[in-house]
């Protein structure tokens, strides 16, 4: 019922503890024994709940009287029992444990308050942004500049810089909505599909695989995502597309490559989809449950595994795609200690998906809805290989793959989640989560209830990706300039998101703009990009880690300085007689913007005009500037 | 023919890891264990006591147990590079001889008991890719059972891994760590007669180490003496994380070193396989080791077609195993976990199963 | 009331760890009043510290070295595996059989048996051991080399200051620590230059189509917007960006010294074939050229969660030669004094086998070797039980060891990193003592 004017969710308070200084020490001395291996007596102390949920001798933890902690009473020297069994905690943990549960005042269960789910996202962004600088007296930066925004929605829009002309024209429009107005434009444009389909082609696919399979795939999986922007597909059915690989029409048949490329290797699929579409990294947990995340375990691994493990590869006169075969796939896994466990379909909120069948079903045609022809149950000779070649692509009855498909909207908050975070992380350079593969219990959230509030809003408005990026965009919290508030010591720490973020441009991105601001008309340049791919592969780093080998390519490399020299902006600058118009020329085409007087001085200093030398490495100083390597 | 199948009779637990065993005089069971035991063992059940009588010991980890009928004595041979002489009546050794000064991998005794032949090798590194270097003593060596005397000496890449006796007892086959066989015809004096190479049981390491590991671990004749079978771990970029194919791959040489036959894909998972032993009727064999991923890590296959007829989850690792000479029974030797040192568990196991075929 | 000798104890291990800087000639009176901490605020103490250059090859045993197969071996129990031991020339201390070599210059090694820390996986343990203590998120504590490059780096030398030599481009989390943050929150500029097997100084040439005067012209203007930029948004990002430039020319000028083939093929053969020896060679002849740290790495290796014993009978061997080799050669050239040699891992192995003929990781009692400048050669500290399992006497942490990586290196270990706005940091927390056994 949508009576209440705010939602309540009851979220177990994992954020606070895993951010907490108590939580290494536990997971040091403690969860060796009461965590995920095994639990002694009965107790599990990975969480909060589950050590007030204590063990066979009731709660381990009373929130704010340490005294009457069983926890806390055991660690003492001379306890007894006493834990660890063999070794002492150092006084200054034990410390650490005090203050710690004399703090804890939240009760079992944390409630997220959030605003109500009729307001619009970019209001939910904007209060919730300021809510938390509020909270921690923090100065935000003030609102960019005309100037400064159209360089950047460009650049977070459309991967290139914006040309001369489109410049211009924004900042002689009058218009008092016009930020809002060219955010609607841009998000339509073929450019704008364009863009989001080869950031998400880096995603699913990564760049090793690009370099190795054959062109007219590949071309048909980009063909499939550039469709699927451009139409504005749902998100939904574009994580159907991808995991179901059954496609319903022509345009669907380039989403099978993303389980295809992975060639029958079904912990790739599994590792690749709980990346890519979950926001999880989980092969640490191949061989043993998570070290960190109590809530992924092996068994989830292998249950994700599970899902994909009856997919093959085959080949159709509609071009190579993914069978699923209607029985099999019933593996153990065994752990470090040879312990096997009989892997199920279990999905990351522990949710198992009955089937029917077993280890024992033989594969037969009844359990398909299209068959497959008879070779396909045959039993198979020595050293004979199974004929994939097939004239249609055979359904069974019960689908795994389906089932794990239908679980994006109904028992899987992570497929919201894991969307939201990373179109956010597109935008504003740091997910809500940080990194964006990494959403697990050991990576709280920076903003838990805009996440929350966020996912369930794309959820209730048909997964609408291009809503999503519009309402991010329009919000105060993108258009904040990168300069921060003034103050004394260090800017406030990126997740306050108190200004724009530097975001390093992506090979694509970095190339398309080179081009546009060396005066090309096309700003797309196959073999430029595949070459600065190898020197920038970067695309949602952790971190920003320039090296050395950059920095001696754009200045060393005969390649880089050909491009500049032989390019259309080189001989039109030839033409002009005026220092100072030639400056201006060279900071709009390449900076998008005027030089401040400072820089004028110094550049008037430096450049002669006709000097084809000094004028080319002019534009090489602009072009390999910190403002020209990053969105701002 | 109907489908062969096991059934677990029995489980005796052992000091540490079973790496060898074989059947003595008798019908009495020996074994080769990892803390350099050698043990009687006896499969009855016992109320109170072990089921096992050390009757010799070696310095080293006991890495083979072999009975030669015909001079009436059990030479075992072990990491410590002896073979010792064992009188199975007086439960005493009797002799020791220095075969190596590395390890012994792997013993066999000829099919007549009058020859043993040995093993050995150090891997080390002999080029940039950690390719091995070359041997500093005979790889292979093949000593008289009556006398102890050294009768054969051959060359070969170290580690050599593994060694087998034609059923005839007319050629010696070893195999190294680098997938490279080597067959010695022993009636033309020791004169190499093939070598065989396969990469398929060794991997390269790209991910956590840039050098060899796997290789051949066991060496088979068929029945009919005209081929080989070779067991081990598939190849893998990432050795180290033991996920190769439980793989078994059959040559023949006569014509030329040939592949005839190789583990289905669809029928195996991954682990690596150390022992292969036919089936007294010739119809198929066992090949054993251990469950990394899949549901087996003992199976039988087909002689004829190479396919995989029943599979069984022994529950630990699987390093030996041999059929009765009826052919009715399994004896698989291994090992389950060793655990902390102070738990003195007894963590080495044989299992017997019923063989229905 | 006696004048305090400096060449005796005086009764503080404040003092004995400096034993060797008094015989130096600082007058025993002035030091006496002196504390540990102090040390380094005497000026004239300080202007010795910094005029003898001293190095640091960190021989980087990944994936955690077993102690059963190397320094700590337990021959005959069920857990010492089958090596056996053999006597080295120091009485009464044995190593694992696999290590001869380093047997017979035992009096120039120093052991450490009984390291216990306590991370158990490799990306933790990798970072505990890289950084020397736990994590304390948002901040990133850099890593001993780019401590070392800052501490013992100098400004305007040509070869860059903290090199990783590692041709391996995999190796599992040590991938990822590659490709992680390793100068944590001194900046970019003290991240390792990576080379190695393909992993060369590419472009290291001046553009032929510019003369030496463009060439610096233009990245000074570069710089000039750069750095203004960098200022006016006080952008972190841009700095990192612009620290990467910073380098280019140093680089440039010492691109060739990374070559190994022009290294003379007799210490070549000497160092082995294998690509860890030649690298460790490399690093030899780049601490010679005056290269402060100098990290070998070669992916992953030591992992053996599977085929230990069949893994370790080579690389084991491998290592012996290499550390040998390293510690003559060094001596040879009378540069042992000043190079810090330290061979480890991020944790040991597990005294028992698992189900896949492997040890599995063991941060409770492992082990680890150094040898050279700062260090008592011959030393042997710390002792685990019978089986190897457990510490009985001496435990240190990885607080204890990084203390006394930078005593040895004549560095404060107590002294703050001086950043704007940061909370206070050391170069080592909670005031950890050195291992004072270990240090000459």
């Amino acid at each position: 019922m949508k009576t209440l004017s705010h939602l309540i969710i009851l979220v177990l308070c994992a954020t606070g503890f895993a951010s907490s200084q108590i939580h290494p020490v536990i997971v040091d001395n403690c969860t060796k024994c009461h965590g995920g291996v095994k639990q002694k007596g009965g107790l599990d102390l990975r969480t909060i709940a589950a050590a007030l949920e204590g063990g066979e001798t009731d709660t381990a933890l009373i929130p704010g009287d340490p005294e009457a902690s069983p926890l806390y009473q055991v660690v003492q020297v001379d306890s007894d029992p006493h834990m660890p069994p063999k070794k002492q905690l150092p006084a200054e943990e034990i410390k650490t444990l005090k203050t710690w549960i004399t703090n804890l005042k939240i009760t079992p269960a944390k409630k997220l308050v959030l605003p109500d789910h009729r307001e619009q996202p970019t209001t939910v962004i904007n209060q919730l942004i300021r809510t938390k600088w509020q909270a921690e007296k923090i100065a935000p930066a003030r609102r960019s500049s005309d100037t400064t925004f159209v360089r950047r929605i460009y650049l977070d829009l459309l991967g290139r810089i914006p040309r001369l002309p489109e410049i211009n024209s924004f900042l002689a429009d009058q218009n008092p909505k016009k930020r809002s107005l060219l955010v609607d434009q841009l998000t339509t444009t073929d450019d704008h599909a364009d863009h989001l389909a080869q950031v998400f082609n880096i995603v699913f696919l990564d760049r090793a695989h690009l370099r190795k399979r054959s062109h007219s795939n590949r071309k048909l999986w980009l063909d499939y995502l550039n469709w699927a922007f451009k139409t504005n597909r749902p998100w939904d059915q574009i994580g159907r597309d991808l995991v179901l690989a059954r496609p319903a029409s022509d345009q669907e048949r380039g989403a099978s490559w993303f389980i295809h490329d992975q060639r029958d290797d079904h912990s790739q699929i599994a590792t690749r989809v709980s990346r890519t579409l979950l926001g999880k990294q989980v092969q640490c947990a191949q061989c043993h449950d998570h070290p960190v995340a109590p809530e992924i375990e092996q068994r989830h691994y292998w249950g994700l595994v599970a899902f994909f493990n009856r997919s093959l590869n085959v080949k159709t006169p509609e071009g190579p795609l993914v069978a699923e075969r209607a029985s099999g796939g019933y593996d153990k896994f065994a752990n470090l200690e040879g312990k096997a466990d009989q892997s199920q379909l279990i999905l990351y909120s522990n949710k198992i998906i009955t089937e029917t069948g077993g280890k024992k079903t033989n594969d037969s045609a009844e359990l398909y809805s299209v068959s497959p022809p008879k070779q396909w149950f045959r039993k198979l000779k020595k050293d004979e290989k199974l004929k994939k070649d097939l004239t249609n692509l055979p359904v069974p009855k019960f689908s795994r793959r389906e089932a794990f498909a239908q679980s994006f909207t109904s028992d899987n908050p992570d497929f919201s989640r894991a969307i939201v975070n990373r179109l956010w992380a597109l935008m504003f350079g740091r997910g809500l989560v940080h990194p964006v593969d990494l959403m697990d219990s050991a990576h709280p959230s920076s903003h838990p209830e805009l996440l929350a509030w966020l996912a369930r809003d794309f959820s209730n408005h048909q997964f609408d990706l291009r809503r999503l990026i519009r309402q991010i965009a329009k919000s105060s919290s993108y258009q904040l300039d990168s300069r921060p508030a003034p103050s004394a010591g260090q800017p406030p720490l990126d997740s306050f998101f108190a200004r724009a973020l530097d975001k390093p441009l992506s090979a694509e991105t970095f190339t398309r703009s080179l081009r546009v601001a060396l005066g090309h008309e096309n700003p797309n340049d196959e073999t430029l990009r595949n070459h600065f791919v190898t020197i920038l592969p970067d695309l949602f780093a952790e971190n920003f880690s320039p090296s050395v080998q950059q920095t001696m390519f754009l200045t060393n490399a005969p390649f880089f300085d050909k491009i500049i020299s032989e390019a259309p902006l080189l001989s039109r600058l030839q033409k002009i007689e005026r220092p100072q118009t030639l400056i201006h020329e060279i900071f709009q085409s390449v900076l998008s913007r005027e030089p401040e007087p400072s820089e004028l001085e110094r550049s008037l200093s430096f450049i002669k005009p006709k000097n084809k030398s000094s004028i080319q490495q002019f534009v090489w100083a602009l072009l390999t500037s910190a403002e020209f390597r990053f969105t701002n | 023919m109907n489908s062969p199948s096991l059934k677990k009779a029995k489980e005796i637990k052992l000091p540490s890891h079973v790496l060898d065993l074989t059947f003595g005089p008798e019908k009495k069971l020996y074994a080769a264990c990892l803390d350099g035991g050698i043990y009687e063992v006896s499969t009855t059940f016992k109320l109170l006591g072990d089921n096992f009588k050390e009757i010799a010991r070696h310095d080293n980890y006991a890495s083979g147990i072999n009975w030669s009928a015909s001079q009436k004595t059990l030479i075992s041979a072990s990491y410590d590079g002896d073979l010792k002489w064992i009188d199975p009546k007086e439960k005493k050794e009797s002799k020791t001889v220095k075969a190596h000064n590395f390890w012994s991998w792997q013993s066999r005794l000829s099919p007549d008991g009058e020859l043993i032949a040995t093993t050995t090798g150090q891997y080390l590194c002999g080029g940039y890719k950690y390719e091995p270097a070359p041997e500093t003593e005979p790889s292979v060596k093949i000593f008289d059972v009556a006398t102890g005397e050294l009768r054969y000496s051959f060359p070969h890449t170290p580690p050599v891994q593994s060694v087998a006796f034609s059923n005839d007892g007319k050629l010696l086959a070893a195999g190294n760590l680098m997938g490279e066989v080597i067959l010695w015809d022993l009636t033309q004096d020791g004169k190499e007669i093939a070598r065989i190479k396969t990469p398929d049981f060794t991997g390269w390491g790209i991910i956590k180490g840039h050098y060899y590991t796997g290789g051949v671990f066991n060496l088979h004749f068929a029945p009919d003496d005209q081929s080989l079978y070779l067991v081990g771990m598939g190849s893998t970029t990432d050795p180290a994380a033991g996920n190769g194919k439980q793989l078994w791959q059959k040559f023949s040489w006569k014509n030329g070193p040939k592949k005839e036959g190789t583990a289905a894909d669809g029928e195996i998972g991954q682990g690596l396989m150390e022992t292969l032993a036919f089936h007294p009727s010739g119809k198929f064999f066992l090949m054993a080791g251990r469950l990394f991923k899949g549901n087996w890590n003992a199976a039988l296959f087909d002689h004829e077609s190479g396919s995989k007829l029943h599979q069984q989850n022994i529950g630990f690792r699987i390093s030996t195993s041999a059929f009765t000479p009826d052919g009715g029974r399994l004896y698989l030797g291994g090992g389950a976990n060793q655990g902390r040192p102070n738990e003195k568990k007894k963590w080495g196991r044989i299992v017997i199963y019923d063989v229905s075929s | 009331m006696p004048k305090p000798d400096p060449s005796q104890n005086c009764g503080s291990p404040d003092h004995n760890l400096h034993r060797r800087k008094f015989l130096q000639g600082l007058s025993a009176g002035a030091i006496s009043s002196m504390s540990f901490a102090g040390l380094f605020g005497a000026p004239a103490f300080a202007e010795i510290a910094k005029k003898k250059q001293k190095h640091c090859i960190l021989l980087w045993l990944c994936g955690g070295p077993s102690q059963f197969e190397t320094w700590d071996p337990k021959p005959g129990t069920t857990t010492g595996g089958p090596f056996k031991s053999i006597p080295t020339n120091v009485p009464g201390t044995h190593f694992s059989e696999l290590l001869p070599k380093c047997a017979s210059i035992a009096d120039k090694l120093a052991v450490v048996r009984s390291m216990h820390t306590k991370a158990k996986e490799h990306t933790e343990g990798i970072n505990l051991l890289q950084r020397g203590h736990a994590p304390r998120p948002p901040f990133t504590r850099p890593t001993m080399g780019s401590v070392l490059a800052q501490q013992l780096g100098q400004l305007d030398s040509k070869l860059p200051n903290f090199i990783l030599l590692d041709p391996c481009p995999e190796g599992n989390e040590f991938k990822g620590f590659k490709a992680g943050n390793w100068a944590g929150w001194l900046g970019a500029e003290y991240s390792p230059v990576r080379v190695g097997g393909e992993y060369k100084i590419p472009n290291a040439n001046r553009l032929d189509s510019i003369t030496e005067d463009d060439h610096e012209a233009r990245e000074a203007l570069r710089k000039f917007f750069s750095k203004k930029y960098e200022n006016d948004r006080k952008s972190a990002a841009a700095g990192s960006w612009n620290a990467t430039f910073e380098r280019v020319n140093g680089l440039m000028s010492c691109a060739h010294l990374f070559d190994l083939e022009r290294i003379p093929q007799a210490d070549r053969d000497r160092y082995g074939p294998g690509a860890f020896g030649q690298h460790a060679l490399l690093a030899r002849t780049l601490v010679e050229e005056g290269a402060p740290f100098v990290m070998v790495a070669n992916g992953m290796p030591w992992d053996s969660h599977v085929f230990n014993h069949e893994i370790y009978q080579m690389v084991v061997p491998d290592l012996d030669n290499i550390i040998f080799q390293l510690t003559k050669d060094l001596e040879d050239r009378g540069m042992l004094e000043d190079t810090l040699v330290i061979a480890m891992g991020e944790f040991g192995r597990s005294p028992w086998i698992n189900q896949a003929r492997g040890r599995d990781h063991f941060p409770d009692a492992w082990s680890l070797a150094m040898a050279g400048g700062g260090i008592q050669g011959g030393a042997l500290v710390g002792a685990t039980d019978k089986y190897g399992a457990e510490v009985i006497e001496d435990p240190f942490n990885e607080e204890n060891l990084f203390a006394t990586i930078f005593s040895a290196l004549d560095i404060d270990p107590h002294a703050e990193f001086k950043i704007d706005g940061f909370p206070t940091f050391h170069h080592v927390e909670n005031k950890a003592a050195p291992i004072s056994q270990i240090l000459s």
